[in-house]
């Protein structure tokens, strides 16, 4: 394909031709933006409802285990961010390198999270132990869900290491990011 | 980084005891600046003012949404 081509092809995308990357990737961040939205939202309703309930079901988390979570990701985003940078650049050994860091982080998360829904098991709160605890795990299984998706993106991209790769699978890994800067304070620190 | 720092600090992560509006409000402000960074820098929207402000708006809409209903079951309850 010819870059006057590659040009024509994306305009046709309309104003998502504008956005860095592939428009695609956009559509997918607007969409899980939305969901996770609906989903706040719908928490913010349930808990207007029963706000004492929800605040005393609130102090049962580990925040602090949110938290490091948190500097988790960001760090691992940047990682992902340095990544693009030097697959930009041409240097694909030390993307790579960087994108194995994001990836690391990626799954430090993944087993903080893991403990934290062990240890709130084994204390009796699952999913049908009331309304907070439902849209809770709900809410962060489906972001690790997300989290899960993006490591293998990551590997793939590791594998098939285009320009254009890095930059579909580090936004999808950023988007995990900022869903979880959104909801994570929401659920877990406002109170 | 830094952010998180003080979001730690607005949140008192130790303590069991219901927030303060202002910390609610200094909570939300920290969670709306990241996601503009990431949106902006990570997201390479700095290159798109006008889908940088639409994702920042989306995103500050739901947090003040959020922040909302915080502040307003102190009333209703």
């Amino acid at each position: 394909m010819s870059d006057a081509d590659a040009q024509s092809e994306g305009d046709g995308w309309g104003p998502l031709s504008a956005l860095p990357g592939n428009p695609l990737m956009w559509v997918l961040i607007g969409s899980e933006l939305a969901v996770f939205g609906i989903a706040l939202i719908g928490y913010c309703g349930a808990r207007l409802r029963d706000p004492a309930g929800f605040a005393e079901a609130q102090n049962h988390l580990d925040r602090l285990a949110g938290l490091i979570n948190t500097a988790a990701l960001l760090t691992s985003g940047w990682f992902a961010a340095l990544a693009l940078d030097f697959r930009r650049e041409g240097r694909r050994a030390a993307a790579r390198f960087a994108l194995a860091g994001a990836a690391a982080l990626g799954v430090a998360f993944l087993v903080v999270k893991v403990g934290e829904y062990a240890r709130l098991d084994a204390a009796g709160f699952n999913l049908n132990s009331g309304g907070f605890f439902t849209v809770f795990y709900l809410v962060t299984g489906f972001h690790a869900l997300h989290v899960v998706f993006g490591l293998v993106l990551i590997g793939l991209v590791a594998i098939f290491d285009s320009v254009d790769n890095f930059e579909t699978g580090t936004a999808f890994w950023h988007m995990v990011d900022l869903i979880w800067v959104v909801i994570f304070p929401c659920l877990v620190l406002l109170r | 980084m830094a952010l998180t720092i003080a979001m730690t600090i607005a949140a008192d992560v130790r303590a069991d005891s219901k927030l303060g509006d202002l910390a609610v409000l200094a909570i939300v402000v920290a969670a709306a600046l990241k996601a503009r960074i990431i949106l902006s820098r990570y997201l390479g929207l700095s290159c798109a003012p006008g889908a940088l402000t639409a994702f920042t708006a989306t995103v500050v809409v739901l947090l003040a949404a959020v922040a909302f209903s915080f502040l307003a079951s102190a009333f209703l309850h």
